[in-house]
């Protein structure tokens, strides 16, 4: 057990991202997937098959900060697949419809098929949305960076998951020397729930929290990237969630703060390319967003100071009732030691702990008391 | 700490010296035939820090209640393992005897009850055990109810 307040926290807010995020099981199922549908593609007989598809994952799939959406089963998971193309010699449709019309001639994909504006989604019902994006190499050849349709599918923008991946991986490191080796794009490994880096966790949730605060009005919400972005960039390496989500969200005010012009976000591998396309449209939605972000930024300072039930009370306001289920697992832990005789109480402040030092045992006692009084 | 397992009951001074050398966030007010000690217990970091009483007269088992924060019912509900004046209810009948130490026994059931308390209230379930037995009402169901 832990006796600090900050330990406590981290953990309680560790076991809400676990609520939250894509289970260890669905993860292999994605896997499987995944890999079948890169397989499909590049069969024999694939009209793709001369373009050498490779099929990778990006977004939160990738980076390990899945949040299941409000209101529905299906995580979504990103795909690219990347063509070996001479991109300026095909209009994004075309190439849309090549990755379509392949996936179609499959019986069982023909059933899961569904057009986006720029991208197919496969629906694996209860289980993941698989949107697939087609992707080309950049050119002239420029390390890990494609082309991918614009939103308006007109014309080939310049983009960079890969990089991405490797520049959210860096700074989600910073909090110890951590060594990445670039594989060949199998699944990111499901990290050991413990193994969750504080950027991950700060940037699970704060999806969540936005996937809250927008759930009247989502088309105004910033999409994922935009926010795991900033909160990537705004975290200095704290090896606490607590701390890490506390000065991402304090940059994030200042960073958001008192601006007439919504902030650019640029993809940090790829500096050609925009982000925050939304906010550049519409900048409304940016001053909403810093206005949500000010009162997140507010309340998560009271929960710092709180303590009981009126700290569970803030931490469900923001992130949801996973807190409850996270409150639960810190309480069957103590209820666990207790049945095996571990628990203790410290000694000055009666915390309870399965720590020996400076801490009495905990008897065995039955709670009793009047049935039948209210 | 060596303690004498004997079969006479504690006198209030033994009692008294062993809960505030064991717990010096604890102080005492001492009257003929009936101490009570005040002090302090948090049951984990993230919980409220609760002042206790424990009011204790030879020849009655020891009466802990919750002096602040105020113990709250839940949507109503009357708090698990209490009895009617509030008192917390830490034992069964024959669990606490006058051979027992204060110190080794109530303060750390107290300890634990608050934890279950908090833990009922944010959850609605009591994962402490005890009899008769918290029924937990589907959050579902009392939902619906509001």
């Amino acid at each position: 057990m832990y006796t600090t307040h900050t330990e406590q926290l981290d953990d309680l807010l560790d076991l809400t991202c676990r609520e939250l995020q894509l289970p260890t099981s669905w993860h292999d199922e994605a896997e499987q997937h995944y890999h079948a549908v890169a397989a499909w593609l590049e069969a024999p007989g694939s009209a793709l098959r001369a373009f050498r598809p490779e099929m990778y994952p990006q977004g939160s799939f990738a980076i390990g900060t899945t949040v299941r959406p409000i209101g529905r089963d299906e995580f979504d998971l990103d795909f690219v697949c990347q063509l070996a193309l001479e991109y300026w010699r095909y209009q994004p449709e075309q190439v849309l419809a090549l990755v379509e019309s392949r996936l179609r001639e499959h019986e069982t994909y023909r059933g899961m098929i569904e057009r986006l504006k720029r991208c197919v989604r496969l629906t694996y019902a209860g289980r993941f949305y698989m949107d697939i994006l087609p992707a080309c190499p950049d050119s002239p050849p420029n390390g890990t960076c494609v082309r991918v349709p614009d939103r308006a599918l007109r014309e080939w923008k310049a983009s960079n998951p890969r990089g991405y991946v490797s520049w959210f991986r860096s700074r989600s490191g910073l909090y110890l020397a951590q060594q990445f080796t670039r594989s060949v794009d199998p699944l990111p490994a499901q990290e050991d729930a413990d193994g969750k880096s504080p950027l991950q966790r700060s940037a699970q949730l704060i999806k969540r929290w936005r996937d809250l605060a927008y759930r009247r009005d989502p088309k105004a919400a910033p999409c994922s990237i935009v926010v795991t972005t900033l909160a990537a960039q705004a975290y200095s390496g704290k090896a606490s969630t607590a701390e890490a989500l506390t000065t991402i969200l304090d940059e994030l005010v200042r960073l958001t703060g008192g601006r007439t012009d919504p902030v650019p976000v640029f993809n940090p591998a790829n500096p050609e390319e925009l982000l925050s396309e939304q906010w550049r449209d519409q900048p409304a939605t940016f001053h909403l967003f810093a206005e949500r972000l000010r009162a997140l930024a507010a309340r998560w300072h009271e929960a710092l100071d709180a303590r009981g039930p009126s700290l569970a009370a803030i931490l469900e306001e923001l992130f949801g009732e996973e807190t409850r289920t996270a409150y639960r697992r810190q309480a069957e832990r103590v209820a666990s030691a207790r049945e095996d005789g571990r628990l203790r109480a410290g000694l000055g402040s009666g915390i309870l702990t399965t720590s020996p030092s400076r801490s009495a045992i905990v008897r065995p006692t039955t709670f009793h008391g009047d049935a039948d009084h209210r | 700490m060596v303690m004498l397992i004997t079969g006479s009951p504690r006198s209030l001074a033994e009692q008294s010296v062993m809960l505030l050398t064991l717990h010096p966030q604890f102080t005492v007010e001492r009257s003929v035939g009936r101490y009570v000690w005040t002090g302090t217990l948090q049951p984990s970091a993230l919980s409220d820090v609760y002042t206790m009483r424990i009011a204790y007269s030879l020849g009655q088992a020891p009466i802990v209640d919750v002096v602040a924060p105020v113990l709250q019912r839940r949507y109503g509900e009357a708090i698990p393992h209490t009895y009617a004046d509030g008192s917390l209810c830490l034992f069964e009948p024959g669990g606490w005897t006058q051979v027992d130490w204060i110190a080794t026994t109530t303060i750390q059931w107290s300890a634990t009850w608050l934890a279950f308390y908090e833990t009922w209230h944010i959850t609605g379930e009591w994962l402490g055990g005890g009899d008769p037995p918290v029924a937990a009402r589907s959050e579902r169901r009392r939902r619906r109810r509001r």
